[in-house]
């Protein structure tokens, strides 16, 4: 087994939650299906073409939040489209909640997330393809958090190999550095007081997972997640095993989203 | 042909540009008031306020911009394509070069052309929800972007038009803007329209008192094959984005004017974002012991652009990321790498 780390950074993302009209809403961190749209950008896939290639049954994907974020609400002035004759803006405009995802600072703070890729035995080759990209800094298409506009850099790579991985069992309450599925969980400890960073959430959300084959986007699976909105981790006792990822200056607690 | 000269470099460019006593983007859900971030006293423009600068800026020039308006009247998307067609089977020398890249559909075409009764009849054979050729629609499409719509050429856009439906990625996209120091808004003056006595109307007139705006981008190669982005067209983005906030100065968009445009062109093998988001090496900090929201003009403030300068120097040279540098700088600015 081997363990791809991607650290991916811009100054702004949203994450539209598909279910809300009006408003758009965004998660705090990509879904998983987001994702499956950074790695099909690296690998140079074409729009809605690689919704098998990277399915969950083929690649393994988690996220990490990586720099405290915060989501403000902007007002954005969209054209109001109920009929296709409306794009002109003869519907008149429509004022549309926009939400965005930031550091702290905009102008200092970077959003930032971790992203752990593994594969299934019939993910590999598209797995190898991945790693070679990546690992060479050759990524095909620009990188982007959420929409096209929101420009994102790939800062930083790493690979762990079968060795440096550990699945392990948990039988006591231990620090999770990724995004758990929420049914791995028998209990969340959270202690404002005692956390490292007092303005940490957590948050649990429900993420779009899959995508059928149909190039319409419409959802096959759905992931319920916890999270926390900052680098800390969550701590939780699992109800299965995680995977430890070592190397010399940190040791990261992991599960994938599935 | 032009057409067949697509960029085959990634780059990345930095823009900034200033705002005194003006509002930058307004903020529909604050009464208009400048776009801000409250939390840090950030001001922020987004991506939409500054590409409608350039395709304003295209259209003044006399470049086709298809997201505009026809003869200044608002149109549908519909009835936009309608008449680009209709203009386009008008002039047989433009027809001729549409079909260069594949004859077959130039074959096509006649025949159905040959079908019609007349000119109209043949843009209501295209412009349709079930059409009938849907190859040659799609061929007209892409060779509409290539050769007219310069402006999707850069930052694309989602076609819906009946018998023409196809999102197309920009090349080019630009991230929101932001303030590179703290902002204050100007305490705000009513103003009056007495347009005729029955409709007058109060409105509110906010402004920032100084921004220096900062926006990032992107150039994507691979992105470029797709709507045909060639060298000439990044030599007019580069022209637009320089010239165009300027050169439309209503009362709300005065004073503004471009501070630095850095475009870095990256060598084969090297890909957008491998220096990172270039706002990031960039400092400004006030003159004269002044606190950042006392910022009036661009005198007040100092622009750090050493770390910038180096990160661009180390990156240059044999076998290294960078191949160009393109630098616009106005007045009072200069920077080399």
């Amino acid at each position: 087994m081997e363990i791809l780390q991607l650290d991916v950074g811009g100054k702004l993302a949203h994450f539209r939650k598909y279910y809300a009209n009006n408003t758009a809403m965004s998660f705090s961190i990509p879904p998983r299906t987001t994702v499956m749209g950074m790695l099909a950008a690296i690998l140079g896939r074409e729009r809605d073409s690689y919704y098998e290639e990277l399915a969950s049954e083929r690649i393994r994907i988690s996220v990490r939040v990586m720099s405290p974020v915060k989501k403000t609400f902007h007002r954005l002035n969209f054209l109001s489209v109920k009929s296709k004759s409306d794009f002109d803006g003869s519907g008149g405009r429509i004022q549309t909640p926009f939400e965005v995802v930031s550091g702290y600072d905009i102008g200092k703070d970077m959003v930032i997330y971790r992203l752990y890729i593994s594969y299934s035995e019939n993910g590999k080759a598209t797995f190898d393809e991945l790693k070679e990209k990546v690992l060479q800094k050759k990524q095909h298409f620009a990188l982007t958090l959420g929409t096209a506009n929101f420009t994102a850099s790939l800062l930083g790579v790493r690979l762990f190999e079968a060795n440096q991985i550990q699945e392990t069992a948990a039988d006591e309450l231990i620090k999770i550095h990724s995004a758990v599925p929420s049914d791995a969980v028998e209990r969340l400890d959270f202690d404002r007081e005692s956390a490292e960073d007092s303005l940490q959430m957590v948050e649990e959300e429900l993420l779009p997972a899959d995508f059928v084959k149909n190039y319409d986007r419409e959802l096959k699976k759905m992931n319920r997640v916890l999270f926390s909105t900052s680098i800390t981790g969550v701590n939780v006792k699992l109800n299965r095993m995680y995977y430890r990822l070592i190397n010399v200056d940190e040791i990261q607690n992991i599960l994938f989203l599935e | 042909m032009e057409k067949n000269n697509i960029i085959a470099n990634n780059s990345d460019f930095l823009f900034l540009y200033d705002a005194a006593q003006c509002n930058p983007n307004g903020d529909p859900d604050q009464e208009n008031k400048p776009r801000m971030d409250y939390d840090t006293q950030t001001n922020l423009v987004t991506d939409t306020r500054l590409k409608r600068y350039i395709r304003d800026y295209l259209s003044l020039s006399g470049k086709y911009v298809f997201v505009n308006m026809e003869d200044d009247k608002k149109v549908g998307m519909d009835t936009k394509m309608k008449a680009v067609l209709t203009q386009l089977f008008n002039d047989s020398n433009s027809l001729d070069s549409f079909f260069v890249e594949d004859p077959t559909m130039k074959t096509k075409f006649e025949e159905i052309k040959s079908k019609r009764k007349d000119g109209e009849d043949l843009v209501k054979f295209f412009v349709n929800k079930k059409p009938e050729s849907i190859e040659l629609n799609k061929y007209l499409l892409a060779q509409l972007v290539k050769e007219k719509f310069t402006d999707i050429r850069m930052f694309g856009c989602a076609f819906a038009v009946d018998g023409f439906t196809k999102p197309y990625t920009g090349p080019i996209q630009i991230n929101w803007g932001f303030s590179l120091h703290k902002v204050q808004l100007m305490d705000s003056s009513s103003i009056v329209t007495i347009m005729n006595d029955d409709s007058s109307t109060f409105g509110k007139d906010y402004r920032v008192h100084y921004s220096l705006l900062a926006f990032n981008g992107t150039i994507n190669k691979f992105a470029a094959q797709c709507t045909g982005l060639n060298g000439t067209d990044v030599e007019t983005f580069r022209d637009a984005i320089w010239n165009s906030v300027p050169s439309l100065p209503t009362r709300s968009k005065l004073n503004q004017y471009p501070k630095l445009y850095v475009e870095v062109v990256y060598n084969d093998g090297y890909y957008n974002g491998c220096l990172g988001d270039l706002r990031n090496y960039l400092k400004v900090t006030p003159n004269n012991g002044l606190e950042e929201t006392q910022i009036r003009k661009f005198d007040d403030l100092t622009l750090d652009l050493s770390a910038l300068k180096s990160v661009l120097a180390e990156n240059t040279g044999q076998g290294k990321a960078i191949k160009e540098v393109v630098v616009k700088s106005a007045a009072g600015i200069t920077f080399s790498v």
